[in-house]
C-alpha cells in the first residue's frame, strides 16, 4: 500500500511539475515582448525597462521559473492590469463560487444516476432501458451553451419562474445547476450502468443468487457495492472537469466563477489572470487524479497490485 | 453462399439501422453544404433593414436576426463551417495521432516513453482549459480554434494506434514481411496501418461530435469564428442578447448543431457495431 501511494505521488509530482513548466512557458510563447504581455497594453513605453527589471525578466530563465513558482506557492499570481487588483484576490472570490456549483451538481447527478443506472443494468433491453439510453444519447449531442439558452428562454423569459442571471439568491443557481446536471448526467449514467452490468456477470453475484438471497439484497449488497468503487473514483475525477465544463455555463448566466474570470481575461488579454486560472484548474485536476488513484488503490486491491507488482 | 465480401459488407450496412439513419442525416448536411447557394434564399450577409427581428414567417422561415439577416440562409451557409471543422479537425488529429502512434508503437524506447508522457499530460488537463490556453497564445479565429481543439484531441488517436501497433508488430505476417526485406517504413504503412483502418474509422466517428461541439463552444465564447461568420456557436451567442425579443435567433442554430452532432453520434454507434464487433455498445 505504501509503495503504491508513493508511486502515485511521484507520478503526480512529475505531472504537476510539467504542468507548471507549461503554464510558465505560456508567457514566452505569447506573441510580443513578455514585459508588455505581463504589464498589459496600457503600460507606458518608458516604464517598460524598469518593469522588466522589476518582474525579473532580465534574469536567467531557470531563476525566473523558480521565483515564479515560489511566489505562486505564497499566493502571489501577479496583478491584473484590468481590475488593478492582485490576481489572488480575484481567484479567492471566484474559486468558492465554482466549487459550490460543481459540488451541488455532482451530488444531484449521482443521486439520480446511481439508481437509474442500476435499474438500466438490471432491466437491460427493457423499454425503460431503451428510453433512458436514447434520451442520454440525445443529451450528449446538445451543447451546454444552447441548453442554457433554452433554460433561460423557457423558465426565465416565458414562465418567469426564475431570474435570468445574477448570483444573489439561491434561485439564481437553479438554472445553471440544471444545465450542468443535464450536460453531465449522460456519461455518469453510462458509467454506472456499464459497471453494474460487469458486476452482474461476476461469479460472486451468481453465487449470491444461488445461496437464495433475495434480488434486492443481491443488488444492494453485491452489485451496488462493487460498482460504486469506480463510481466513487469518478466523483473525484470529475470535479475539475466540471469546473471547465462550467466555463460556458458561468458565462451564459453571468456567474462570477473561475470560468467566467478566465474567458473574460482571455478576451481582454489579461495575462496574469489567465495564467493564474489555468494553473489553479490544472493543478486541481492533477491533484484529483492522484487522489482518485489512491482511493481506487485502497478500495480495489487488484489495481494496487498491478501497479506495484505484488508487494503489499 | 459465395457472395463477395464487399456485397456482404454492404448488406450488413443496410441492415444496421443506426448506420443508415446516421449516414442519411450526415449526407443531408453535406448536400445542404454543397448546394447552399441554391438552397438559401439570401446571402448570409444580406441585411434587410426593414425586417429586423422578424418572427418566422413565409418570407423568412426561421425569422431574421437583430441586423435583419435571414436566419435560414445563415444556418444553411453555417453547414459549410461545421463540415470544415469536421474535415480539418479530423484530418489534423488523424495525421498527428497516426504518425505518433505508429512510430511510438513500432520503435518503442525512450521516444515512446516521452511521447506517452506527453499524451498522458494532455489527458489530465481538462480539454477546454487547454484549448483556451492555446487560443490565448495563437489568437482567435476559426482555423486557430480547430488547431487548439486538435492539439487536445490527437492524443486519443495516438494512444489507440500505439496500442494496436504494439500488438500487431509481433504477428507472423510482419516477421514474414521483414524477412522479405521490407523497410520499417513499408512495414508500418503497408502492413500495420491497413489493419488499423477499421478501428481508426470508428475512432474518428466517435471523436468528431466532440470536435464539432468544442469548436462551436469556442466560437460561442468569442474566441473562434468572428462576426459576420454564420458559425452556429457564434449565432447562438448573438441570440442570447435577444432572448426576449427574438428567441428564434438562438433556437434554430442550436437545433441545427444538435442535428449534425446527433447524426455523427448515431452513425458512429452503427459503424462501431459494423467494423469493430468487440467494441459493441452495451
Amino acid at each position: 500500500m505504501r509503495d503504491y501511494i508513493i508511486k502515485r505521488l511521484l507520478i503526480g509530482i512529475l505531472l504537476l511539475f510539467s504542468v507548471s513548466v507549461l503554464v510558465f512557458a505560456m508567457l514566452f510563447l505569447m506573441p510580443g515582448d513578455p514585459v508588455t504581455v505581463m504589464a498589459g497594453p496600457l503600460a507606458k513605453a518608458s516604464e517598460l525597462e524598469g518593469l522588466r527589471h522589476q518582474y525579473g525578466l532580465d534574469r536567467p530563465i531557470v531563476e525566473q521559473y523558480i521565483t515564479w513558482l515560489s511566489k505562486m506557492f505564497h499566493g502571489d499570481f501577479g496583478i491584473s492590469y484590468k481590475y488593478r487588483l492582485p490576481v489572488w484576490q480575484l481567484l479567492q472570490s471566484a474559486i468558492p463560487v465554482s466549487l459550490y456549483l460543481t459540488i451541488i451538481t455532482l451530488i444531484i447527478e449521482y443521486i439520480v444516476a446511481i439508481p437509474l443506472g442500476l435499474l438500466c443494468a438490471y432491466k437491460k433491453d427493457s423499454l425503460f432501458d431503451h428510453i433512458t439510453v436514447n434520451v442520454t444519447l440525445v443529451l450528449t449531442a446538445v451543447p451546454s451553451f444552447w441548453l442554457g439558452v433554452l433554460m433561460i428562454l423557457v423558465f426565465a423569459v416565458k414562465l418567469q419562474w426564475l431570474p435570468v442571471s445574477g448570483f444573489e439568491s439561491w434561485q439564481n443557481y437553479v438554472l445553471p445547476i440544471c444545465t450542468g446536471f443535464l450536460g453531465g448526467i449522460a456519461s455518469t449514467l453510462r458509467l454506472v450502468k456499464s459497471e453494474a452490468i460487469d458486476a452482474l456477470h461476476e461469479k460472486y453475484v451468481v453465487t449470491a443468487y444461488a445461496k437464495g438471497l433475495k434480488k434486492r439484497e443481491v443488488l444492494y449488497k453485491h452489485v451496488l457495492r462493487t460498482s460504486l468503487i469506480v463510481v466513487t473514483v469518478n466523483v473525484f475525477m470529475s470535479v475539475p472537469w466540471l469546473i471547465s465544463g462550467y466555463i460556458v455555463i458561468e458565462k451564459i448566466f453571468g456567474i462570477p466563477g473561475m470560468g467566467n474570470l478566465m474567458v473574460e481575461s482571455i478576451v481582454k488579454q489579461d495575462f496574469n489572470v489567465i495564467q493564474g486560472t489555468i494553473m489553479i484548474i490544472t493543478a486541481l485536476t492533477v491533484l484529483c487524479n492522484i487522489l482518485s488513484d489512491i482511493v481506487l488503490g485502497i478500495l480495489d486491491p487488484r489495481i494496487r497490485i498491478s501497479v506495484t507488482g505484488g508487494d503489499q | 453462399m459465395n457472395e463477395s465480401p464487399f456485397r456482404e459488407f454492404w448488406k450488413s450496412c443496410y441492415k444496421n439501422g443506426n448506420f443508415m439513419v446516421g449516414s442519411i442525416m450526415i449526407l443531408s448536411v453535406i448536400f445542404i453544404a454543397i448546394f447552399a447557394n441554391q438552397i438559401a434564399p439570401y446571402s448570409y450577409t444580406d441585411i434587410h433593414e426593414s425586417d429586423i427581428l422578424t418572427a418566422p414567417c413565409a418570407q423568412y422561415i426561421f425569422g431574421t436576426d437583430d441586423m435583419g439577416r435571414d436566419l435560414f440562409s445563415r444556418i444553411v451557409f453555417g453547414t459549410r463551417i461545421t463540415l470544415e471543422v469536421a474535415i480539418i479537425g479530423a484530418g489534423l488529429q488523424l495525421i498527428v495521432g497516426v504518425l505518433v502512434g505508429l512510430l511510438c508503437g513500432y520503435y518503442g524506447g525512450a521516444a515512446d516513453r516521452a511521447l506517452t508522457f506527453v499524451a498522458d499530460l494532455t489527458w489530465c488537463i481538462p480539454g477546454m482549459i487547454m484549448a483556451l490556453a492555446v487560443v490565448t497564445i495563437i489568437g482567435s479565429g476559426l482555423i486557430k480554434a480547430i488547431i487548439a481543439i486538435s492539439i487536445v484531441a490527437w492524443a486519443a488517436y495516438a494512444r489507440m494506434v500505439r496500442a494496436k501497433t504494439m500488438s500487431i508488430k509481433n504477428m507472423a505476417f510482419i516477421e514474414t514481411g521483414r524477412s522479405f526485406g521490407e523497410s520499417d517504413w513499408s512495414l508500418m504503412f503497408r502492413y500495420i496501418l491497413p489493419n488499423i483502418v477499421p478501428i481508426l474509422i470508428v475512432t474518428v466517428s466517435m471523436q468528431l461530435p466532440g470536435t464539432i461541439l468544442s469548436t462551436t463552444t469556442l466560437s460561442f465564447l468569442g474566441v473562434g469564428s468572428q462576426p459576420p461568420s454564420p458559425d452556429w456557436g457564434l449565432m447562438v451567442a448573438e441570440g442570447i442578447n435577444f432572448v426576449e425579443q427574438g428567441p428564434w435567433m438562438a433556437i434554430f442554430p442550436g437545433l441545427a448543431l444538435v442535428y449534425v452532432v446527433l447524426g455523427f453520434n448515431i452513425m458512429g454507434e452503427g459503424l462501431r457495431d459494423l467494423l469493430d464487433p468487440r467494441m459493441k455498445s452495451q
